[in-house]
């Protein structure tokens, strides 16, 4: 347990207990988020993709990207729904692992199929370009 | 930086707790185990979200998936489709009660998009027993700031310039009291915060105090800066066990890390906080009575002047707030008296919870910027009245405040527009009646109230009120005269006048909102005998029509079996059913069994 003896002291407090926190701040706050959706439903599952799910997280936290949140859904253009709205890149199935981002303010995400863990760690450092390009 | 992929959040307020959120912990850990994914998961109980009629909820980060109703049953599903595979699991998705369709995402909830929330910024988020996340989201940096850039006249001065006032009720700006405070010169003060939360039907303080402790006696810790006090005691009931405990907890934490106690910060100043449990009568949220409470004697008001700020507890300056009151000051602070004033009214800056009950289809706990029209939080955030019922009025204010109408829906509340049309702003209970409510009736209930926990020190408070009780309970036996109105007037002003604590100058305030806005149901029951909202027994007939077609099943649901065929003949020559006036206990249960098509039992 540490005592704080100084305003500097809570100050280094602060950073670090603020990765307790802080996906829950961005998250509330998630319009100005970028998201990274990984498909891992009955297709995306048989894939892979939960390894996906697991190098993206462990990219996005070595990077300390913390506007940057890695969420989980189901299958997008699964076999089972042949009407899913189509999206820039859009995959049939089999395509799996897929992962979306999708930028603040931004309608549609830019999706990538077929993700193997090169191609993981290539759109999280993409991510981190483009959010210091800015 | 994050530790786990998920951070899962369950209710754990006293809603949440007494609808089973603590086996619903149990089952979630269980079935991550089960899966595999202990370790994808962090889990904590937080504070009330506010939505505790859709408790337990469980809340899941970075998702923002809200779910409603969780039991613990539902977990293993929720692990298994949600956390597994990415699929919501739609049933325990909240449904807008409008549309009907599944909220994926709590913003998505017109329950929570115009909420505003300062008071309650960090209820529900932070973990309430960890003070880790409290520093984490930036907790105790105002009071750096006070005890390192601030004199005790600039903390005052930032109070001031924000326009906070009283969250307790009357609304009284915050820095003039803290400036009193500072001004009354003695070796000895004392900060209290007022936990006492008596009103029927509110929680709010008790939520904050559950939710997010730190920013309580962080707050208190500033104000005793600004004035000078090294001493904080925090005034609250005892059947407030969760919240006691939370402070107790945050009280420990805060002193280990050097937040609380001697040589805060290494800055000098030293500030104890104790808890100090009340007995619960309504009076004594009453500062001066809270303070003779405090002291050991009976829970009596005293005579104002002297204010506490002047002499206070053991006669020493004290400055005494209500817990939201507090619970703004840390923001205030840190991000500007600008920065609060920017919300809410000219006169009334910054944000109010209300305690969101009755007739209302979202029942919970609300914050909103003050000058939110009533129309906006009973309708958008409160989703509407259920089953399509009529909007009769709204009470504010508790048993002090007063009902308001239809026509004034779309009156900004803040402090000074509901005083304006005769209710108050109290501490934030908020009330919805609908068609089937009497208002002769609910003036009745807060009367009631007010008559049990009047301390009986002063005449016109203990014999005045009880006399309007006695005349409410006669008109609503339909054994009223004309005179009563009258009367009820007179006597309500007499006793608003000359009582001498705030619960007697406000006790006839009920009575006298529904006498100025819904006369014509008071002249309804003393002219005609008619209750027209049909909830006054006395008043109320139930009778059976010509149209019983003698089928039996009112008898047999009556509950004191006073139904009986002695009528006319029906047409294929059974005796049509008639009920025995005498017996009747008019429960009203006969009448949802008549078949919709006969619909032979009417209520007159
Ligand atoms: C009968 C009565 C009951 C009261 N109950 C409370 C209460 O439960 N909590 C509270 O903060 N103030 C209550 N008050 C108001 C307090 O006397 C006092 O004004 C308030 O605590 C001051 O804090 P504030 O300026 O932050 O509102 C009550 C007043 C009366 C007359
Ligand atoms: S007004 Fe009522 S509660 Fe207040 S001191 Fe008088 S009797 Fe007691
Ligand atoms: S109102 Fe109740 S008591 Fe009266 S007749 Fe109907 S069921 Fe019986
Ligand atoms: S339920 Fe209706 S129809 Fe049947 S006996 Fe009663 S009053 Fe008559
Ligand atoms: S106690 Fe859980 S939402 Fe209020």
């Amino acid at each position: 347990m540490e005592k704080v003896n100084s305003r500097e002291e809570l100050k280094t407090l602060r950073q670090k207990y603020k990765d307790n926190v802080i996906m829950r701040l961005v998250s509330d706050n998630a319009k100005d988020r970028v998201e990274i959706y990984v498909a891992i439903g009955d297709c995306g599952l048989k894939s892979g993709a939960r390894d996906i799910m697991k190098v993206i997280f462990d990219e996005v936290n070595a990077k300390r990207l913390e506007k940057v949140s890695v969420i989980a859904m189901d299958c997008v253009n699964g076999c089972d729904k042949p009407d899913a709205p189509k999206v820039e890149g859009n995959f049939a199935c089999g395509h799996d692992p897929t992962v979306d981002v999708i930028f603040p303010g931004e309608a549609t995400p830019t999706r990538h199929g077929k993700v193997n863990a090169d191609m993981a760690k290539k759109i999280v450092a993409d991510i981190a370009a483009r959010l210091e390009g800015k | 930086m994050h530790k786990t992929r998920l951070q899962i959040l369950i209710c754990g307020g006293t809603g949440c707790i007494s609808s089973g959120c603590l086996e619903v912990e149990d089952a979630l850990v269980a079935a991550l185990e089960k899966h595999g994914i202990r370790d994808e998961a962090t889990i904590l109980k937080v504070g009330c979200f506010g939505f505790c009629e859709q408790g337990p909820i469980v809340k899941i980060y970075p998702d923002n998936t809200f779910y409603v109703r969780v039991e613990a049953k539902d977990c293993e599903e929720l692990v298994a489709e949600h956390l597994m595979k990415g699929k919501h699991v739609d049933r325990l998705l909240f449904k807008s009660p409008i549309t009907g369709e599944s909220c994926h995402h709590h913003m998505d909830m017109a329950f929570y998009k115009t909420q505003l929330r300062i008071a309650l910024m960090h209820c529900g988020m932070v973990d309430p027993e960890n003070i880790e996340d409290y520093i984490g989201v930036g907790g105790y940096e105002a009071l750096a700031m006070a005890l390192n850039d601030l004199s005790q006249q600039e903390i005052i001065d930032i109070v001031k310039a924000s326009g906070l006032r009283g969250r307790g009720g009357a609304g009284f700006p915050t820095g003039n009291k803290w400036q009193f405070g500072l001004d009354n010169k003695s070796d000895k003060k004392y900060i209290i915060c007022n936990a006492d939360e008596g009103d029927p039907g509110a929680f709010m303080d008790r939520s904050i105090m559950e939710g997010d402790p730190h920013a309580v006696l962080e707050a208190m810790a500033i104000a005793g800066k600004a004035i000078g006090a090294d001493e904080g005691v925090v005034y609250i009931r005892a059947e407030y066990p969760l919240a006691v405990n939370r402070l107790r907890v945050a009280i420990a934490q805060a002193e280990k890390y050097g937040l609380l106690g001697d040589n805060i910060m290494g800055s000098g100043f030293n500030f104890h906080v104790r808890v100090n449990l009340g007995a619960g009568a309504f009076v004594c949220g009453e500062e001066t009575a809270l303070i003779n409470s405090l002291e050991g004697q009976r829970g009596e008001p005293r005579l104002r002047p002297p204010f506490p700020a002047q002499k206070g507890f053991w006669g020493q300056p004290t400055v005494n707030c209500n817990v939201e009151t507090y619970a703004c000051i840390p923001l205030i602070i840190t991000r500007g008296a600008d920065w609060f004033k920017s919300f809410g009214t000219e006169k009334s800056p910054g944000t109010k919870v209300f305690a969101l009950a009755g007739k209302i289809n979202n029942v919970g706990l609300i914050e909103v910027p003050m000058g939110t029209t009533l129309r906006e939080v009973i309708y958008e955030i409160g989703g509407g009245i259920p089953k399509g019922k009529k909007f009769k009025a709204v009470q504010t204010g508790g048993p002090s405040g007063g009902c308001i109408s239809e026509k004034n829906l779309d009156v900004g509340v803040d402090f000074d527009t509901l005083t304006a049309i005769g209710s108050m702003m109290g501490s934030g209970g908020m009330i919805v009646m609908d068609e089937d409510d009497c208002m002769v009736n609910i003036a009745k209930f807060y009367l009631e109230f007010t008559v049990e926990e009047s301390c009986g020190k002063c005449t016109p408070c203990r014999v005045g009120n009880t006399r309007m009780y006695e005349i409410l309970e006669r008109i609503t036996q339909g054994k009223g005269k004309p005179e009563d109105l009258v009367e009820l007037r007179e006597l309500g002003q007499t006793i608003k006048d000359a009582s001498l604590c705030g619960l007697g100058n406000t006790a006839p305030n009920p009575v006298l909102s529904t006498l100025n806005h819904f006369m014509d149901e008071y002249e309804a029951h003393v002219l005609h005998g008619k209750c027209p909202a049909g909830a006054c027994k006395d008043l109320v007939n139930y009778v059976i029509t010509e149209k019983c077609i003698a089928c039996s099943l009112c008898a047999k649901a009556c509950p004191v079996n006073c139904i009986h065929p002695t009528g006319s003949e029906t047409p294929n020559g059974k005796k049509k059913y008639v009920i025995d006036q005498e017996a009747c206990i008019k429960c009203g249960a006969c009448i949802p069994k008549c078949p919709p098509k006969i619909g032979a039992i009417v209520r007159e």
